[in-house]
């Protein structure tokens, strides 16, 4: 593999970030990992990276509850670049809102895989990590 | 008669046509010379000279009518070309001026075949002429006379039982004119239903042999209904038997119709006299003396050339009303006017009657009541039709009032007495508007007029409630329906009230549920946007820190080292740091809500703003902040001092917290009312709020639009809380780099 995978948490909470981390190093899959503390600068990153394939994540883990820019507010700004993109990226969101409005409106765009609810077990994430790799 | 009159005549006719039979002149005209030759008697009838001599077509003595003229020129004429004998009747005129009438005839003398000469004789016929023209005018005039009436004669012979008919009457019955008609034939021309009666009628007339008039009716081809008038003479012979009738049938039927509309008329008026039940009378205030007129005996049942006094009229009046009516007499004497009065009487055989009197007053010329006059009507059956009517009145379910003329009360009901606190004899003569509140004037004005076009039953809506005045001033809630009635009296008008008081007790009653419930349904939707808020609460600031603590636990558990444990530690103590503060701020929020009746006292906004000036002072310092305030409109206010002190330390720290590094921050407080309300404005000069984006969870738990240090997102939020609390709200604007204005809104 040439390039390793590359997992993205977009999130403000750096506990939950942390054990993501965590948790994706007990996974023992090779990879890398980006963080952004809202959508605005994951977006930033992304547009930044739209034709660079290695710079982009192959998963992202998205937050719904960050300031300045939420989770929708990303999916919205990211459904604008998403065809633009020189990489196909998947995205969960993963909130502790357990509202079925957002969980409807998450299922809404059509780039969002899945809807998970916080918290993410290991066993878990390393299960999305490998459906990642299989494609 | 007319027969006897034609016997008469033809007898003194003949008497004197044989006297003047013998006076025939003879004459003879000369052709050829056109010489008349006339004798003695010819010179006599003509009035003229003996020896005149009359020259044919020249002048004479004696003048003749053109007709008589041309008859004569033609006639001669005819002779003498055909020997036709002249013979006609002429009009003269003698040179006297008497109208003579002559037979003239002619014929005429042949010599060799040539007419030579006319012989003739002549005969005054002017009195058989007269005659004959009277006769002729006499037909005429019976003719004329018979068929204007009608009338036709008839002669029954009693040995054929046939009848002899007038040609009038032929005409009228429809049977030959010229040959006897049989009695039945006659008969059958009567009317079928009259029949049987004419037939015992004739055969009782030929019994008695005496001629009884009778009629019967009759139809006509037409088929019209005559009446006719049979009357007749029974003619016997010297041995007094029967031998003819002669007789004159009428047609009467105009006479019948008039006497039938007479007669009809005579009994409507004996009807009307009576139905009226009217009598008049009058009372000689001096001498007592009393006139009634027929019929008010009648009603008195008294018997008539009974001597009449006052107390003949008073002994009737029934014992209760006695009082009244002598009363109404003393007064209609001194003040010199009769008023209508209506009063009992009880009459001998005990028939209770109710009497109107109406009367007029006569003064003499000093002024004295010297007569008085009046009608005296039997009003029994309307007064008993207006008690009647006046129990159906008051026995109606809602309260009536009867209104007549000029909007003068003419009766109250039970009902309307108790609802409006007047009794009858208050209410009844006095004007509705006693009634009604002056304030409806105006507007009654067009209800009334659209009413009276109408004249429908309407129920009154002058599209404001209505109200009726109680006699102790109150005004009473109702709902009027009015009823029309035209009357001889004129216009009756009948109210029908219903009191809406327990109506409009039951609509407060209404209107107040409705407004409970409407503030019911504000705090439920208040407590639903707070339930709302607590949703987004419990999943994202209490969710959100337990997940971690789950997921720390399980990192936890596969970590190896013991230092990568401690560092695990320190996470565990910030989530739970965290955790606590949120369960800190939430059961701040929720106290906050489930104290409804917090304290309060007036408060000043200046004092409170000077407070937490001190409070900030060590970053108002540090960043030179101006801080400027208008509080001339209000500045105090009923208000919790915790949570007016909690709203100026959030919004001013806020501000402060999120000011511009390029601007030295300035902060604008002050105060207006707006539509009674308190409102406080906080206005600033900082980082702003891109709204669109986060105005839906500006006021969120643990919400922060900045990547600022300090933001916790807890101060808005529980901001909010405590004034929603309170019965307020707080609204934002701002504009990113610009500033932002908090308002809120006091209750």
């Amino acid at each position: 593999m040439q390039n390793p995978f590359h997992l993205c948490i977009v999130d403000d909470d750096d506990i939950y970030r942390f054990t993501i981390i965590q948790s994706a190093k007990f996974s023992k899959i090779e990879h890398m990992t980006s963080v952004f503390p809202n959508g605005e600068e994951a977006i930033n990153y992304i547009k930044k990276n739209q034709d660079t394939p290695d710079a982009l994540p192959n998963l992202i883990l998205l937050d719904i509850d960050m300031p300045i820019m939420d989770g929708f507010q990303f999916l919205k700004a990211y459904k604008e670049i998403e065809t633009k993109l020189s990489k196909k990226i998947a995205i969960y969101m993963v909130s502790s809102s357990v509202d079925p409005e957002d969980i409807e409106k998450a299922k809404g765009y059509t780039s969002v895989i899945d809807y998970l609810s916080k918290p993410l077990k290991s066993d878990k994430l390393k299960a999305i990590i490998e459906r990642t790799l299989e494609g | 008669m007319n027969m006897k009159n034609d016997k008469k005549t033809m007898d003194d006719t003949s008497a004197i046509t044989i006297r003047d039979m013998l006076r025939i002149g003879t004459w003879n005209l000369n052709i050829e010379t056109g010489i008349y030759t006339l004798d003695r008697v010819t010179c006599e009838v003509l009035g003229i000279p003996y020896n005149t001599v009359v020259k044919r077509g020249g002048n004479s003595p004696y003048s003749k009518s053109d007709t008589t003229a041309s008859l004569i020129e033609d006639g001669i004429k005819k002779l003498l070309k055909t020997g036709k004998p002249f013979d006609q009747e002429l009009e003269f005129k003698t040179p006297e001026g008497a109208v003579i009438w002559l037979h003239v005839i002619a014929t005429r003398k042949l010599e060799n075949g040539k007419c030579t000469a006319i012989a003739g004789i002549v005969q005054d016929i002017t009195q058989s002429k007269q005659t004959q023209e009277i006769i002729l005018q006499d037909n005429q005039l019976l003719k004329f006379a018979e068929h204007k009436a009608k009338l036709g004669h008839w002669n029954w012979d009693a040995s054929s039982d046939t009848l002899i008919c007038s040609e009038n009457m032929t005409y009228i019955v429809g049977v030959p004119t010229d040959a006897p008609v049989p009695l039945s034939v006659l008969i059958d021309k009567v009317h079928p239903e009259d029949r049987e009666f004419v037939r015992k009628q004739i055969a009782h007339n030929i019994k008695t042999k005496h001629y009884h008039s009778f009629t019967h009716r009759m139809v006509m081809p037409d088929g019209r209904i005559r009446i006719i008038q049979v009357s007749g003479d029974a003619i016997l012979d010297d041995e007094g038997n029967l031998t003819n009738i002669l007789g004159i049938s009428q047609d009467v039927t105009s006479y019948k119709t008039i006497e039938a509309e007479l007669t009809k008329k005579n009994e409507l008026l004996i009807f009307a006299e009576q139905k009226a039940l009217l009598g008049h009378w009058e009372l000689n205030t001096i001498t007592n003396e009393v006139f009634w007129s027929a019929n008010l005996y009648y009603l008195f049942k008294q018997e008539e050339n009974i001597k009449l006094e006052f107390n003949t009229y008073f002994e009737c009046v029934h014992p209760e009303d006695q009082a009244e009516v002598k009363d109404h007499f003393a007064q209609a004497i001194e003040q010199k006017y009769f008023d209508k009065i209506i009063h009992r009487i009880l009459l001998k055989d005990g028939t209770l009657k109710w009497i109107r009197l109406l009367g007029d007053v006569e003064v003499d010329e000093k002024g004295n009541t010297v007569k008085l006059a009046g009608t005296c009507q039997d009003i029994t059956e309307q007064q008993l039709q207006e008690i009647k009517f006046k129990g159906l009145v008051d026995s109606a379910p809602s309260a009536t009032i009867i209104v007549g003329n000029e909007s003068i009360i003419q009766m109250v009901n039970k009902q309307g007495e108790s609802l409006l606190g007047y009794s009858s004899e208050e209410l009844v003569g006095k004007s509705i508007e006693t009634l009604i509140p002056s304030r409806f004037d105006e507007i009654r004005a067009t209800h009334r007029e659209k009413f009276l076009t109408n004249m429908e039953v309407t129920i009154v809506n002058l599209g404001e409630d209505f109200y009726l005045k109680h006699k102790s001033g109150k005004e009473i809630p109702v709902e009027i329906t009015l009823g029309p009635l035209q009357t001889d009296e004129g216009l009756i008008i009948s109210m029908s009230v219903r009191d809406l008081t327990s109506a409009k007790i039951a609509e407060g009653k209404i209107l107040k549920a409705k407004e409970d419930l409407e503030i019911l349904t504000e705090e439920l939707t208040a407590q639903n946007h707070q339930l709302a808020d607590f949703t987004q609460i419990t999943s994202h600031n209490l969710r959100a820190p337990v997940s971690n603590l789950n997921s720390l636990v399980e990192i936890y558990k596969m970590m190896g080292s013991e230092e990568e444990r401690n560092d695990l530690f320190k996470k565990f103590e910030t989530v739970i740091s965290h955790l606590s503060l949120t369960l800190n701020t939430l059961i701040e929020a929720l106290s906050a809500k489930s104290h409804n009746s917090l304290e309060r006292s007036v408060l000043s906004f200046s004092n409170k703003l000077s407070k937490t000036k001190e409070i900030f002072s060590t970053e108002i310092e540090r960043t030179k902040a101006i801080i400027k305030s208008d509080f001339s409109a209000v500045d105090s206010i009923r208000y919790n001092r915790i949570y007016m002190e909690s709203i100026f330390q959030n919004l001013i720290g806020n501000a402060l917290k999120y000011k511009s590094p390029e601007r030295v921050p300035e902060i604008e407080i002050t105060s207006k009312l707006e539509n009674g309300k308190i409102v406080l404005s906080f206005k600033d000069n900082g980082l702003g709020i891109d709204l669109e984006k986060h105005g839906h969870k500006i006021f969120g738990l643990n919400k922060v639009f900045h990547n600022h240090p300090e933001a916790k997102g807890i101060g808005l939020f529980m901001t909010k809380t405590q004034i929603e609390a309170m019965g307020g709200k707080i609204t934002v604007t701002s504009k990113v780099n610009e500033g932002s204005t908090f308002n809120v809104y006091f209750i």
